[in-house]
């Protein structure tokens, strides 16, 4: 969880750099702190993988400026592709406890688990896009995508889900 | 201070005062933390502390609501800012403040690569903010050392000079038609870093994000400062006035908008920190205002004596992306669009760039071309250069998009080519012929490294709330993203597969609030009256057919038209399949003509096993569509065969060239666009392997 000393000093900046002015009033109703929002992502057969495009927020500016280790992952069932940002090895494997959900409580189970994936890399990561490759063991059906990071001294925060459709893969 | 605006304001939009302030200066220096910082700066009335000032820049006041760009600014050219601040690149110890580089007798400027933090590429500029005498001489003045500011929150942002004409910002100096992409360097900052004061100085290191390659000289960097100066550090706002660097913009400073009425505690630069820049709240430079533009306009050659500047140059080419470059007539400025400079095609001059991951082209057949870039990029999307090797590169087009040119092997569905240099390449991509979709895919060394979604047709709402993914109608989706004021008038859908009429987006950023986990209230209703996920659709959302024979053979002599197709699929997940109970309609169209529909409206029977999912149709008679035969089984898990034939004088007039099939089944669409092949004896063969 944050610390105080970390929140206060967030709700400080805001001050000195800002406020929003908005014809439509808009309040923060979903979402973490720090900011892990997915907006939607999409699967398309590539080759012979697939790649998911995932839209959001991540807190691209502190990604940039603290370890900040950002990870990807998609999930069928019980099987998962975690990928980090940053050129971290990514991995698969199973995990039960993603078919009820995945929580901040599950991020050290889920690291621990799997071997090594060399088929799955970041294809592209900016302040509101990341594109990852999956390999083929990402098969056609649905695939669950959620992102998290787990911060030092801050602790681990999970984004909402989004599931994605993906077909063509192996064709 | 309060009342001294109730008199000046009362004016509308941005005035200029003359000296009106100067009679009401308070000459007594009110006590607070390191007094001597504002030496000869003019007092707010109101609250007995100095108003922030820039260097060298007149007092800007923000009216009575406290908020910049309301009608009730200021300008007041009877105060000029001193030196309050100054930062510079690199760590500085000495007692007089050094020279910011490239300026005589400071030093050479810094070259860095693109990256820190997590981004997986770890260089940072290393920074020393610095508080200020203001004195004369030496010419950059002496350090304030002593712990009067100890632990006072400092902030350090880097702004690009995206354009190359050595100024951050905007300015007429070089006419004014590309203010927009000006106003972009101070709205689209490249990187941020938050710290504290500890004897007059702050270090810190700061990542930055936007490059450009080394063959074109890299990307000028200049870093800005701002740091408080309360009496308590733990409560910065409430009596601290903000000192300054030269900015491009003023920030907005009113203290009243911070939650928990400002107490906080110095910042740690190693945690996560949230700082909310929305260029719509901050003071930008009014271009009709004499002279005003250009005194904003912060200069990347030395010349400022509060700001410093690096070159950042992108790092090793890692991917390959497709860019469009920018109009600078029609771009809109907004913080998200995150463009980048590159070599023109020709390598002659720069060019400025945006990474094209969706495009709408019209179906016009030739008469309008899709012209892209494809370049080189490092692991920050920033355009690189390559090694003497370069990259080979294949491009794949599927559906409904066919690569012009380059077409070196005349398939226009592929295109294997070496990029050599940051120069890339450039390609061409244009209809079918056919509405639909498409895809480009990049490949390096085998693997898809970069997909652009096509849409050929008519402009998409994929989420269908009433604003058009392109609706600027430029072809590129979010190189003009919409703003709260202009809802979808000729912009883009801010935040694409979400229901967000409003497109509020917090103040200019160019990318809705609904993206970023807000709600938008609707006061008519509890809860979110936006930001909904759409129930389906977007590109990419009608699924592909995976496999389709079919061939077609016109009438000759006695013969009448015949045709076969052969289809496999595989089932898209939450689809299921009642052939028995619901309609199965097959269209076949080319050059966006519909050439043959079927439809089985429940006619099929059902011979499903215990294991197996079967349906099929006979009529001898083909009275249906002209359709004798139709068959539908399942073949293993999800995957699917469906089979047709059709029989009737004037079936069908398969041409040459590519052909989009639909098949549904009930209100589930499937689609592929395929190319067809002449076969001899008036047949045509039409052939899809995914």
């Amino acid at each position: 969880m944050l610390t105080r000393k970390t929140h206060l000093f967030r709700l400080a900046i805001v001050g000195l750099f800002v406020a929003a002015v908005c014809a439509v009033p808009h309040a923060d109703a979903g979402g973490t702190d720090p900011l892990l929002v997915l907006g939607q992502v999409t699967a398309n057969a590539a080759g012979d993988g697939s790649t998911v495009r995932v839209r959001g927020s991540w807190e691209f500016d502190n990604l940039l400026q603290v370890d900040f280790p950002l990870t990807v992952v998609a999930s069928q069932g019980d099987f998962f592709v975690r990928v980090p940002v940053g050129g971290a090895a990514a991995s698969s494997g199973t995990f039960s406890g993603l078919s009820d959900g995945f929580d901040a409580s599950e991020i050290a189970v889920l690291e621990s688990l799997g071997s090594a994936e060399n088929g799955a890399t970041i294809l592209a990561l900016d302040s509101h896009e990341i594109v990852v490759y999956l390999p083929a063991s990402i098969t056609n059906g649905e695939v669950t995508v959620v992102v998290y990071v787990e911060l030092p001294n801050e602790g681990g925060f999970v984004s909402n889900t989004l599931v994605a459709s993906l077909v063509g893969v192996g064709s | 201070m309060k009342s001294l605006r109730a008199v000046i304001l009362g004016l509308t939009g941005p005035v200029v005062l003359g000296a009106t302030l100067a009679a009401v200066v308070v000459l007594a220096m009110p006590v607070f933390a390191r007094a001597d910082v504002f030496a000869g700066d003019p007092i707010d009335a109101g609250t007995g502390l100095p108003h922030p000032m820039m260097p060298g820049l007149p007092l800007v006041l923000d009216g009575d609501d406290d908020r910049w760009n309301t009608g009730d600014d200021t300008v007041d050219p009877g105060f000029t800012g001193d030196i309050d601040l100054a930062v510079r690149v690199g760590t500085v110890t000495a007692v007089s403040i050094p020279a910011p580089s490239g300026a005589a007798g400071g030093p050479s400027i810094t070259v860095l690569q693109a990256g820190g933090g997590s981004s997986g590429s770890f260089a940072e500029a290393g920074f020393t903010v610095l508080v200020s005498d203001g004195a004369a001489n030496p010419p950059y003045g002496n350090v304030i050392d002593d712990s009067g500011l100890d632990n006072r929150g400092l902030v350090v942002f880097a702004f690009g000079d995206l354009d190359g004409d050595g100024i951050i910002g905007p300015t007429n100096t070089d006419g004014s038609t590309d203010n927009s992409v000006e106003l972009q360097e101070a709205n689209a900052y490249l990187g941020r870093q938050v710290g504290v004061l500890a004897g007059g100085r702050g270090h810190g290191t700061l990542g930055i994000q936007i490059a450009a390659p080394a063959s074109i000289g890299g990307l000028a960097v200049s870093l800005s400062a701002g740091a408080y100066t309360g009496n308590d550090s733990q409560i910065l706002f409430i009596d601290g006035t903000p000192i300054f660097t030269k900015w491009p913009f003023f920030p907005p400073l009113d203290p009243n908008r911070v939650v928990g009425n400002g107490g906080a505690p110095p910042p740690d630069p190693e945690l996560t920190s949230k700082i909310k820049f929305e260029p719509e709240n901050n003071f930008a430079p009014d271009p009709a205002t004499p002279g005003l533009l250009e005194a904003f306009a912060v200069a990347t050659d030395g010349s400022e004596p509060t700001t410093d500047q690096l070159i950042v140059v992108s790092g090793p080419a890692a991917s390959v992306r497709l860019f469009s470059e920018i109009d600078a007539a029609s771009f809109r400025a907004s913080a998200r669009v995150r463009i980048r400079p590159a070599p023109s095609s020709d390598g002659a001059s720069r060019v400025l760039v945006i990474p094209v991951s969706y495009v709408v082209i019209p179906v016009d057949g030739t008469s309008t071309t899709h012209p892209l870039r494809l370049l080189p990029v490092d692991i920050l999307g920033n355009v690189a250069d390559t090694d003497v090797q370069g990259l080979s590169v294949e491009l794949r087009a599927h559906g409904a998009v066919r690569i012009v040119s380059p077409n070196a092997d005349g398939d226009q569905t592929t295109e294997t080519l070496a990029l050599i240099g940051a120069v890339g390449t450039s390609v061409v991509l244009n209809d079918t012929g056919l509405s639909g979709e498409g895809r480009v895919d990049v490949l390096l060394n085998g693997k898809v490294v970069w997909q652009t979604l096509v849409v050929a047709g008519s402009a998409l709402d994929e989420d269908g709330d009433g604003v058009f993914d392109d609706g600027n109608g430029s072809g590129i989706v979010g190189d003009r993203p919409c703003t709260t004021p202009d809802g979808g008038a000729g912009c883009d859908d801010n935040c694409l597969g979400m229901i967000n009429p409003s497109q509020v987006d917090d103040g200019g950023v160019g990318f809705g609030a609904c993206c970023n986990g807000d709600c938008i209230e609707d006061p008519l209703a509890e809860g979110c009256g936006e930001c909904q996920l759409p129930a389906g659709g977007g590109p990419g959302s009608v699924p592909p057919l995976d496999r389709v024979n079919l061939r077609v053979r016109m009438s000759a002599g006695q013969t009448v038209d015949r045709m076969t197709l052969k289809v496999d699929f595989d089932l898209p997940p939450g689809v299921e399949i009642h052939a028995d109970t619901e309609s199965v309609t097959l269209g076949v169209f080319q050059n966006d003509t519909l050439l043959y529909s079927g439809l089985l409206d429940g006619v099929m029977q059902n011979v499903s096993t215990p294991t197996k999912t079967r349906f099929k149709y006979k009529d001898k008679s083909a009275s249906l569509d002209s359709i004798s035969r139709a068959s539908l089984r399942q073949r293993k898990g999800v995957s699917y065969r469906f089979r047709l034939r059709a029989r009737a004088p004037g079936l069908i007039d398969v041409g040459v060239g590519a052909v989009r099939l639909d098949l549904q089944f009930g209100g589930d669409l499937l689609r592929s666009i395929f190319d067809c092949v002449e076969k001899g004896n008036n047949a045509v063969r039409c052939v899809l392997s995914n």
